[in-house]
């Protein structure tokens, strides 16, 4: 399994969390609200990484007016991301539990 | 209420289209867009704008970035690269005469350009070398009197540094200095060294380092001095010199506390022996408090770190005012204390700097106008010489399109052609910087070490400099030609002048209208060294042997100058001789204030004063205007007579010299004080830089030259003159010179300009030259045909010289047009810092016409004659 940074493991996350609207600049703005501030360029440059790694795969979608009728590139996860993501989380509670008083 | 529909800055996404790759591009900006507008409603149009910005260029990353004529690099196209190379060096190799000239062109300019940066990284790089250098500062003091004259003085009052310790809490520490000129002596040898008072606390302020001794007491005790380790070497022939004893003040001994390093060549404060201020202070009896008009006294500040400094300049500059306003009003004054950056003391202080060199902030922009200029003109040649000799390489790219390139590999072997061409121009460049080093390091008075020139920041400049001017210059051709429709152009004839004829010709304006403007200011340079070295003075200029005794105490000299004329006086190539403080051409004391009779008692003038005896008069030739000379004979005239200069007489407000004569003028400074008792007519006692000032002449025991007026053998009167003075003052050498020789030194900076002037214009009128000559063959190979077809119908060579470079000629007249009014406005806000001026005339103008004309004639007219000579039946055999 290939390794990924910890801001590749937020997006693709946030990726999943946002089914099948996730686009560049949603994404970052998910990751803003909950605490974890990057530029677009940043984002975009993971979503790619992803999509290299075979953790996500993207489709060119809905072009809306808000965007000047510029098509997004939506991504979503794919089984081996979705395995990823239950692969950390497993790794972290079990962690978590050794930790007393947490 | 904000538009609800706001579109993002179009500029932005331009930028990004040039750089991103195309397929990316929608989402991006849509992106961006989505995002611009939820700001945009957040906090506005501004904000949003720039955080665009921001984002765009945050977005320049290599896997966003678009794969423009440079693929990547893969085993396959470094094989293709190998061939562009290969096929550019053997382009090279076959037309040797145009790409010499282009390296050439271009080496040339970027050594010029190497080189004015040298000199600027050089100066801004001054006293950086101090740790606490960016919380140093000095005091300098402003004077301004009640008629609104200003003087700058990079010292301060001596009750200032009491007052600033006591009652500034910014000023963390204080120290004083004071410029001591006196001679070291060791048994019977006299040395003459650079000797500053210091006090204590001075290598806490400076980063000098120290050799032996402690840095934090070397100067705490009275007749202690600090010596560099190169003035140890000179006096005691070793460095190991802690304990040992000199003589300052020719008796008084002082002991040697600490050895430290030479101070740095870029370093304003420059010493070889430091004083302790105690010292001073020992030998002092009178009280300073009340020296307020003392301005020889020097304060460097520490500020503390939190200092808020604009606070600390306004306090400072209100000084003088809360302690000393008053008195200082009564005589008619104002003085204001300035705070000074240590950084900056040495290139932007006006008020001069006494304890080593300083510079003018002008040159450095003025050698960096020059340089980029320079650079400017070799890259412009470049570019044109590129771009005119694309024409010809059409058929090539004909050919390669025809068999199948697509437009990347020809722009690719265009690129390599101008790089590698840069990549040799830059390294001639650099040889011819390294090399021109010394003569640079002449005419700026510096000592620029070579290694500077292959520093790291300088090798990854010439690369990025190279880069870009081979991107340039590749790149437009690349573009134009690669667009070529290959069938048109393999029928050839018939598709004309290529893209850029209009470019080409603005450029050769361009650079040919700078090699004029230079030419103009060189001549004009010249021209008023020549006016000042060649007016009319106003004294006798000519066999003046001057003896400098600045070894000698000057009371020593005074009391010796009866007995020197006894001796001397006999001789017979001796017709007068003075002891006076400074010959014409040196500085007296200046800025003395004095109260003439007549005048308000507040209503105070400062002037020049000069100490002479009765020799002055006659040795310089001087007339008098009124009242009588100084006499030998009359010994109360050292105590109670003065003569004044003519613009003496106007300034202190009588109406003409009999007016003045009788007159009694009291001054502070009891040797500009007496009974005037003659007028002196007005002559050049400075260069011809500034107006003649207001000077006062008294007989007092300050000389320090010993002038004579020879006639008839001059070396048997040196001979003689020496061996008199060696029997008066043994153990001192005897320096002398020649009045004239030593007058015009004063022209020295302006002698310099004219020279670093000279240089420029010659090397950019070879630059444009060069330039020139490349493009006339280019044009000329074109018309060929046209000049055989010319020839068969029976035109003269002349005539076929004269169409030729007709084209070329009007460039150059264009040029010139533009040059005049430029050079015009340059050259006289240059002449206006002079009193006395030559105008520019017509004649400078017409030489500059002449010779760029008649230059860019000579260039053309190889080129025009070889094609006139040319057999018409061999050019019209090739269809």
């Amino acid at each position: 399994m290939d390794q990924i940074s910890e801001l590749e493991e937020l997006v693709l996350m946030a990726a999943a969390a946002l089914g099948d609207d996730a686009y560049g600049l949603v994404v970052r703005d998910l990751l803003d609200r909950e605490g974890r501030s990057a530029t677009l360029a940043t984002i975009h440059s993971a979503l790619y990484r992803l999509e290299n790694k075979g953790l996500l795969r993207s489709r060119l979608g809905g072009a809306t007016e808000e965007r000047g009728g510029r098509s997004k590139r939506i991504f979503e996860p794919t089984s081996t991301g979705f395995a990823t993501l239950r692969d950390r989380r497993a790794l972290r509670n079990g962690l978590y539990r050794l930790i007393p008083g947490i | 209420m904000a538009t609800p529909n706001p579109k993002p800055p179009r500029p932005a996404l331009t930028f990004l289209r040039v750089f991103c790759r195309p397929d990316l591009f929608d989402e991006l900006a849509g992106d961006l867009e989505e995002q611009y507008r939820s700001r945009y409603r957040r906090m506005g149009a501004l904000p949003a704008g720039l955080l665009l910005w921001k984002d765009v260029l945050l977005f320049l990353r290599p896997w966003v970035i678009r794969r423009g004529p440079f693929p990547e690099l893969t085993p396959y196209s470094s094989i293709m690269w190998k061939n562009h190379v290969r096929t550019a060096a053997r382009h090279m190799r076959r037309h040797k005469v145009v790409t010499g000239i282009n390296i050439l062109g271009l080496g040339i300019g970027i050594a010029t350009a190497l080189l004015a940066l040298l000199f600027i990284q050089d100066e801004r790089a001054f006293d950086a070398f101090h740790e606490q250098a960016d919380r140093l500062y000095r005091v300098r003091t402003d004077l301004q009197n009640a008629e609104g004259r200003q003087w700058r003085f990079p010292g301060v009052a001596w009750p200032v540094s009491p007052i600033i310790r006591d009652e500034y809490p910014t000023v963390e520490h204080i120290v004083r200095m004071l410029d001591h000129d006196d001679e070291v002596r060791l048994g019977n040898e006299r040395f003459h060294e650079r000797v500053f008072v210091a006090e204590d606390g001075f290598f806490e302020l400076f980063s000098f380092e120290m050799i032996q001794g402690s840095a934090s007491t070397a100067l705490a005790e009275p007749y202690t001095a600090v010596i560099t380790q190169a003035a140890a070497q000179r006096l005691f022939g070793t460095s190991d010199v802690v304990g040992r004893t000199i003589m300052l003040q020719d008796s008084v001994a002082h002991i040697l506390t600490a050895v430290v390093a030479d101070p740095p060549r870029r370093s304003s404060i420059d010493f070889d022996i430091l004083v302790s201020y105690s010292t001073w202070d020992a030998g002092n009896t009178e009280a300073p408090e009340d020296h307020w008009l003392d301005l020889n006294m020097y304060a460097f500040l520490l500020v503390r770190d939190d200092a808020d400094i604009t606070a600390l300049r306004t306090r400072l500059s209100g000084l003088y005012e809360d302690h000393a306003g008053k008195m200082l009003a009564d005589i008619g004054y104002e003085a204001t204390a300035r705070l000074e950056p240590l950084r900056s003391v040495y290139m932007r202080s006006e008020a001069g700097n006494p304890f080593g060199p300083s510079s003018d902030v002008r040159y450095l922009y003025l050698l960096g106008c020059i340089g980029a200029l320079m650079l400017l003109v070799a890259v412009i040649n470049f570019i044109n010489l590129a771009t005119a000799r694309s024409a010809e390489r059409a058929r090539e790219v004909g050919v390669r399109k025809a068999v199948g390139a697509t437009r990347s590999p020809i722009i690719q072997q265009f690129m390599s052609e101008a790089l590698l061409m840069v990549f040799v121009a830059l390294g001639l460049g650099w040889g011819m910087a390294a090399l021109g080093l010394p003569y640079f390091n002449h005419l700026t008075q510096k000592a620029l070490p070579a290694g500077a020139l292959v520093t790291p920041e300088f090798m990854a400049l010439g690369l990025l400099v190279g880069l870009a001017v081979g991107v340039l210059s590749g790149l437009y051709p690349a573009i134009v030609l690669s667009r070529h429709h290959p069938a048109r152009v393999l029928k050839g004839g018939g598709q004309g002048q290529p893209g850029g004829r209009t470019l080409r010709r603005t450029l050769v304006v361009g650079q040919y209208g700078l090699a004029c403007v230079l030419m103009v200011s060189t001549l004009v340079g010249a021209k008023q060294i020549d006016f000042m070295r060649s007016t009319d003075t106003g004294f006798q200029r000519e066999n003046v042997l001057v003896i400098d005794a600045w070894r000698v105490p000057s009371w020593t000299l005074f009391d010796a100058l009866p007995v020197l004329r006894k001796r001397l006086g006999g001789h017979p190539g001796v017709e007068w001789m003075t002891g006076t403080s400074a010959v014409p051409g040196r500085d007296g004391w200046r800025s003395i204030l004095v109260f003439p009779e007549g005048r308000e008692s507040d209503d105070g003038l400062t002037l020049e004063f000069i100490a002479s005896d009765a020799g002055f008069v006659p040795t310089f030739g001087l007339q008098m205007l009124a009242g009588r000379n100084f006499d030998l004979d009359r010994p109360a005239d050292a105590d109670e007579s003065i003569l004044i200069n003519a613009s003496a007489v106007s300034a202190m407000g009588y109406e003409s010299p009999e007016d003045a004569v009788g007159r009694f003028v009291r001054a502070p400074n009891r040797n500009a004080q007496g009974t005037i008792v003659g007028v002196v007519d007005d002559y050049h006692h400075h260069g011809l830089q500034e107006h003649i000032q207001p000077i006062i002449y008294g007989v007092k025991p300050h000389p320090r030259f010993v002038a004579i007026r020879t006639r008839g053998e001059v070396p048997a009167l040196v001979s003689e003159a020496e061996r008199v003075w060696s029997d008066t003052f043994p153990g001192y050498d005897f320096d002398y010179f020649f009045l004239d020789e030593d007058y015009d030194r004063q022209y020295m900076t302006e002698t310099r300009l004219t020279q670093v002037f000279m240089t420029f214009a010659v090397l950019s009128i070879f630059v444009s030259c060069l330039g020139l000559f490349g493009l006339s063959a280019y044009t000329i190979s074109r018309r060929t045909k046209e000049i055989g077809v010319r020839k068969v119908l029976g035109a003269t060579r002349s005539q076929i010289v004269g169409t030729v470079s007709r084209e070329f000629l009007l460039l150059v007249v264009v040029a010139f047009a533009l040059a005049v009014p430029v050079s015009w406005i340059l050259v006289n806000s240059w002449l206006a810092s002079f009193a006395n001026r030559t105008d520019v005339g017509a004649g400078v103008y017409a030489l500059t016409a002449v010779l760029a004309v008649s230059v860019a004639l000579l260039t053309v007219g190889y080129h025009a004659l070889r094609a006139a000579n040319l057999d018409p039946a061999r050019s019209l055999k090739y269809e």
